[in-house]
């Protein structure tokens, strides 16, 4: 059954002093929308003092908790992060069980979430000094924050149910999109970018700089790798011209383990390849919501990130 | 759209001289007129004309409608209403209609569209093969539609030919398509291992122009159009992937479309019915997953290295 994507409305926040002003920017705006019609996820937690992290859970009281976390001159303790951890950078970590509303450990001597399914912080920011458009997308079971900024690029990150498999059950995730600038996703017209990989590699090749996907199935952290990309050209054939349709194609993926056992560990959920868009880019039809993200402002040069409210 | 099961007839060597449209011709006749009693069996030979203009059609053993044509001739060039984009000389295309209930040619495709139904779809050139070898012939059918598989280890090649309703459209609604590998020795969906090559074209263009290119033409709207593959496999290494060697459970990848038209109104067409992006494999690969599911690959290499072409018994 598929859910409807709520999509708050954007905001411009100043991010000078990385990445202790990115989490300023997200608790801002998360406030300032977490009491709207279709809200599902609030802080919980904004803690500003070190260790500085910002708790997300869901705004009904189920268990779950999305973490973000990092400060500036500070390194993660190993346990917090996936891959190397690495001074000054953001963080976003996941628990499916968790209901605490504090950080159970400082990420700078432990995990910061102490569940045992507690999956470990994905690097998740650009880094550049700028004014960013920060928005979000959200449902039911997780979040993708959304930066962008028309000459450094987009960034995009989420956690919770973000994947599901081959019998559609969700996949606990943590997504970061490492420490590229740009928008990764998107630099290239045919998504060969690295938002979610493709170069299948052994998890021990994961550092802290590579965009990466996490998905906890059977009890255990696995690296997943997009496995297909957009073909040259096609993004701008996903869009009848009349502007009234638009289409949108699964990203499918594949899980490394080092068990090798291999698998398909399914796709995306309701995140796609779409058509050509501006950022904060919203479109209807047939009934059907759709809203696309990517760096530009004004230009329709790259295909973007495409929340769609019906199954694909 | 329930899935439907695959009949794969068995292989044959067959000798292709130099005359390379004739001899194909008369492989394909051969071949569908040995697998035409096989359990399973689909499509039989309506008619093989030997003698110009040179054809083989094949008709639905159930007796319902729609014709899928192969013609060609060593030294003649087909009339432009016969073919997608231009014609050229000595070259095997295939053509299908429908609609069409004629068990012969209804023109000959030196004159004019060998099938005459409003429906006709010219198709684009089948195969490569075009060097004269011993060949390997195998084809691949169900209720809606064929594929031919030539395939040479020595020359490293494969061709895939097909016509049928072998498309379905984003609503799941049947596409007629014509679809052939184009006039490249190789297999061109498996040249690159990123699949970027063009036995169904990835990169859009203006429309099938040339003898020479791979292409697949579908029947939408009433309207003949180039149809483009709109997904490449990410990366070599997504190919092992594609296997649990400890579960014995395959998977594959559905290759979706997006088509071309001269109306400037675009759509994604949908996908192929059952043929997917797969696991490694060599030709004539059967596959049997631990749920039972059945696919057959196909490929080139005699070491197998890259993905092949699945004919999958389950939808992708």
């Amino acid at each position: 059954m598929p859910f409807v994507w709520n999509v708050p409305a954007a905001s411009d926040q100043v991010i000078t002093t990385q990445p202790d002003d990115y989490l300023v920017a997200i608790n801002a705006v998360i406030v300032a929308n977490s009491g709207g019609a279709g809200a599902k996820w609030e802080v919980a937690l904004y803690n500003s003092s070190s260790p500085k992290y910002i708790i997300l859970r869901r705004k009904n009281g189920d268990p779950g908790r999305i973490i973000i976390f990092g400060q500036n001159g500070s390194t993660p303790n190993a346990a917090a992060t996936y891959g190397s951890p690495t001074a000054s950078i953001l963080y976003v970590g996941y628990s499916a069980t968790s209901t605490v509303n504090t950080a159970d450990a400082s990420y700078l001597s432990g995990a910061p979430l102490a569940a045992s399914d507690y999956m470990p912080g994905m690097r998740c920011m650009p880094q550049a000094a700028a004014t960013w458009r920060v928005n979000y997308a959200e449902h039911d079971d997780g979040v993708v924050i959304l930066f962008s900024e028309t000459s450094n690029g987009l960034g995009s990150f989420g956690a919770g149910e973000l994947v599901e498999d081959l019998a559609a059950a969700p996949v606990s995730a943590v997504w970061g999109n490492g420490s590229g600038s740009g928008l990764q996703w998107a630099t290239t017209n045919n998504l060969s970018g690295s938002l979610i990989p493709s170069a299948v590699g052994a998890d021990a090749s994961y550092s802290s700089t590579n965009a990466g996907l996490l998905l906890r199935t059977g009890g255990v952290n696995r690296q997943a790798f997009r496995a297909q990309s957009l073909a040259t050209g096609v993004a701008a054939k996903l869009d009848n011209l009349s502007g009234t349709i638009a289409y949108f194609l699964p990203i499918l993926l594949v899980f490394h383990n080092s068990d090798t056992t291999l698998n398909i560990a399914g796709k995306m959920r309701q995140i796609g390849f779409g058509p050509l868009c501006d950022r904060e880019t919203s479109r209807s039809g047939g009934g059907i919501n759709a809203y696309g993200h990517q760096a530009s402002s004004s230009g329709t040069a790259d295909p973007g990130i495409w929340f769609v409210d019906d199954d694909i | 759209m329930p899935a439907f099961t695959w009949h794969v007839s068995a292989a044959s060597d067959q000798v292709i001289s130099s005359n390379f449209a004739d001899d194909t011709l008369a492989a394909i006749n051969a071949i569908v007129n040995a697998g035409d009693g096989d359990p399973g069996a689909v499509w039989e030979v309506a008619n093989y004309a030997s003698t110009s203009p040179k054809s083989v059609l094949l008709r639905r053993i159930n007796g319902a409608p729609g014709r899928i044509i192969f013609f060609g001739q060593q030294g003649s060039t087909p009339n432009a209403a016969a073919v997608a984009g231009t014609a050229a000389a000595s070259v095997l295309y295939v053509g299908y209609s429908a609609t069409s209930t004629s068990n012969t040619p209804d023109a000959s495709f030196l004159s004019g569209a060998p099938l005459a139904a409003s429906d006709y779809i010219p198709g684009p050139r089948c195969f490569g093969v075009t060097v004269a070898d011993t060949w390997r012939f195998s084809y691949a059918e169900f209720e809606d539609g064929l594929y031919v598989l030539p395939s040479s280890y020595t020359q490293n090649a494969l061709g895939v030919s097909g016509a049928g309703d072998l498309i379905e459209d984003i609503d799941g609604n049947n596409v007629g398509a014509c679809m052939g590998s184009g006039s490249n020795n190789s297999l061109n969906w498996c040249t690159t291992v990123s699949n970027s090559g063009a036995i169904i074209p990835a990169t859009i263009g203006t429309g099938y122009t040339g003898s020479t290119q791979a292409g697949l033409i579908v029947r939408y709207g009433g309207a003949n159009r180039s149809a483009y593959r709109a997904t490449s496999i990410a990366a070599t290494a997504i190919l092992p992937k594609l296997h649990n060697t400890t579960t014995n459970k395959a998977h594959f990848l559905p290759v979706p479309l997006v088509f071309d038209t001269s109306d400037v109104v675009y759509s994604v067409l949908g996908k192929f019915r059952q043929v997917a992006f797969g696991p490694i494999c060599r030709r004539e690969t059967v596959f049997t997953d631990a749920d039972g599911v059945s696919a057959y690959g196909h490929h080139c290499d005699l070491v197998p290295s890259q993905s092949g072409f699945w004919f999958v018994d389950l939808e992708v």
